[in-house]
């Protein structure tokens, strides 16, 4: 049974990996959980508050390397020779595996009375994030051994990983600056429930031609897992007091502290032109609390058992075959600690150049802020441009490129579809909805349709929805 | 421009409608076979010429029996599918020579016994592969040995000394093991 769900839990990884870009919401204006995207963002809101756990729901899928499609799909061919082909040789190390989830529990933002230029939002999500690169080589190893490989060098590398679930307290500032520059920071504190990293192995493991016996089995090691939290969900979980509770208190300030922020800004460069940027999670959590750390280090090189006469004489009692596994523990301890160690958050980083036109919405043109200037570029009714994104991730920053059209049609009624290139699809394009009924606002947009013709072929997906109640200036 | 309400129910009714999944078949994971067959060197004996002629026991020249836990580890006893001994012994002494494996299990009883002989000062090894489970000896073999014992008998005399330099007797051993994963 545990087999099996070691099984799930590796194609799940393998295959059902997510990334974190949230193209369609960035800079749609319309939607409120734009600003958690952009702190500087461009808003008409007066004010908005999310539903708790329906405001803000976001779920990402993606494989950069291959599709539930390519292993499970109905042809009559044997899933071995699939998994040796498509993924054992098929994928390499650098297709990541990874993924996010996002859900709001609060979410309020509102202007100031006393400043209209200013707009503050706070709230609290609760976040989970893990990456997984291919581990071809372990892969290899354990599906088809060492044998008949010799000076194929196993390298230990390959295991490159990092995750953690968090609730995020915010707090951010929305500034017009002036007619052209609003500027937005947000604060975080996280609250970390649990994170696990092993993202700096080294070593390999190699069988080569003994220098005494046939054969020499080498294994230079240099591998560290640190994990902070799991072992209590472990422990609540073995001794029947409730998963539940150890989450609820480590996320509520009971686990894992950090700290980090949020910046943007839009600006208008002339009456139908803005760019935006954002950087995003620029902050750490330190690891303190429920730590264990699990270490690899060293060299060995083993050729077997070794009797030499006439030295081997002098004890006929030895255990040699004892002392050898003393020797290979002694050369590659295995150890644990519990030594506190930092988590950086995966550092996002939006840009965007769009270019309005039509005729503006009157309403919204007129609008006069205090800073003397109209509210720019909303009430356009439509709208293209390009959008940057960039992640930091532990083999580099991942980049995507997306191209945009938003139409808006009034307040009631936005609607924004992108087409995306990054390493999961070239053929990503995706749609966005904002409705506005009044003082409720409802949100969907869904990813990589034309990944929906055969969704388990489909190496990208991802949705997002929610609701508001949202008032206008 | 106003645009229906219901302009949202069609959109997302169209996605429902053109979205769709090939039959996939998850029961295949039941007949995923995971058996990777795994090789290392599991002993190596040495002796000089000199103390071969030290010692005239017709019997043999040396002999004793080692602890060997690889095979009996419980991961691999229990997994093991089969398993291929390859020895090979090389002689650069001036007398022919057998050397005799036997695994033992824990009781101290001989599982299984090979001989093998080398011709004195011999230009080539002698390599025997002995398997295992499939077409070969009884698996059960591996899965029980805890102990390897090797003699060696000296078949020529107890005085010659070879011309080679350092002669010796050197015995090699590797074992390559299929494992049952899943």
């Amino acid at each position: 049974m545990i087999y099996r769900y070691v099984m799930l839990l590796f194609f799940a990884y393998t295959f059902f990996g997510f990334a974190q870009n949230k193209q369609i919401m960035y800079d749609f204006k319309e939607v409120p959980q734009s600003m958690l995207l952009n702190p500087g963002i461009e808003t008409g809101l007066n004010m908005y508050v999310g539903i708790p756990l329906l405001s803000g729901i976001s779920f990402q899928a993606g494989s950069s390397g291959a599709s539930v499609n390519d292993f499970f799909a109905n042809d009559g061919l044997d899933i071995n020779d699939k998994i040796r082909e498509r993924a054992l040789y098929g994928m390499k190390p650098s297709d990541d595996l990874s993924g996010t989830y996002h859900l709001e529990i609060l979410n309020v933002g509102f202007r100031s009375k006393k400043n209209p230029d200013n707009f503050y939002s706070f709230g609290i999500y609760n976040e989970g994030d893990a990456i997984g690169y291919w581990f071809k080589d372990y892969a290899i190893l354990g599906f088809e051994g060492n044998a008949d490989r010799l000076n194929q060098r196993f390298d230990l590398s390959h295991l490159k990983t990092r995750g953690e679930m968090v609730n995020v307290f915010h707090f951010g500032i929305n500034k017009r600056v002036n007619n052209k520059l609003i500027v937005g920071a947000r604060a975080k504190l996280y609250s970390s429930i649990f994170s696990f990293k092993s993202t700096r192995n080294k070593g390999y493991f190699v069988t080569t031609p003994g220098e005494n016996n046939l054969l020499a089995s080498t294994l230079v090691a240099d591998m560290k897992l640190q994990t902070s939290g799991l072992n209590s969900i472990k422990d609540a979980n073995d001794d029947g007091t409730g998963v539940g509770g150890v989450l609820t208190k480590r996320g509520l300030l009971g686990g894992d502290l950090g700290v980090g922020v949020d910046v943007g800004f839009t600006y208008q460069l002339n009456r139908n032109t803005t760019v935006t940027a954002s950087i995003l999670d620029l902050g750490f959590i330190m690891n303190s609390t429920d730590v264990r750390n699990y270490t690899l280090k060293g060299q060995a090189t083993v050729e077997g058992v070794e009797v030499i006469l006439p030295d081997a004489l002098a004890d006929p009692s030895r255990d040699f075959w004892q002392e050898l596994v003393d020797e290979v523990d002694g050369l590659i301890p295995y150890e644990e600690n519990q030594d506190s160690y930092i988590s950086f958050r995966p550092t996002k980083l939006y840009g965007s150049i769009r270019y309005n036109f039509g005729e503006q919405n009157r309403s919204m043109r007129d609008c006069d802020c205090k800073a003397g200037g109209s509210k720019g570029s909303l009430g356009f009714p439509n709208a293209v441009g390009g959008q940057l994104y960039v992640i930091n991730r532990p083999r580099g920053p991942q980049v995507a490129l997306t191209g945009f059209y938003q139409r808006n049609f009034g307040k009631t009624v936005s609607l924004k579809t992108t087409y995306t290139v990054d390493k999961y699809s070239a053929t990503n394009i995706g749609f966005g909805a904002n409705l506005n009924l009044g003082p409720v606002n409802l949100y969907a947009m869904a990813d990589n349709l034309i990944g929906y013709k055969n969704l388990a072929a489909s190496q990208y997906a991802s949705f997002q929805l929610g609701i508001n109640v949202i008032s206008w200036r | 421009m106003k645009i229906p309400h219901y302009l949202f129910g069609v959109l997302f009714l169209c996605f429902s409608f053109v979205s769709c999944i090939d039959e996939q078949d998850f029961n295949q994971t039941d007949d995923i076979i995971i058996e990777p067959t795994v090789e290392a060197s599991i002993f190596y004996f040495e002796t000089t010429e000199d103390l071969i002629n030290t010692n005239p026991d017709p019997a043999g020249f040396y002999t004793n029996d080692f602890n060997f836990d690889a095979f009996s580890e419980d991961y691999i006893s229990d997994n093991v599918l089969e398993c291929t001994i390859t020895y090979q012994l090389e002689n650069t002494t001036s007398k022919p020579v057998s050397v005799i494996i036997e695994l033992i299990d824990d009781g101290g009883n001989v599982l299984d016994t090979t001989v093998l002989n080398i011709a004195a000062e011999s230009a080539t090894t002698t390599d025997l592969d002995v398997l295992y489970g499939g077409t070969g000896k009884p698996l059960d073999i591996i899965r029980n040995t805890s102990a390897l014992r090797l003699s060696a008998q000296n078949l020529g005399d107890n005085s010659s000394v070879s011309s080679n330099a350092d002669p010796k007797l050197i015995f090699r051993s590797s074992a390559k093991l299929k494992i049952g994963v899943r």
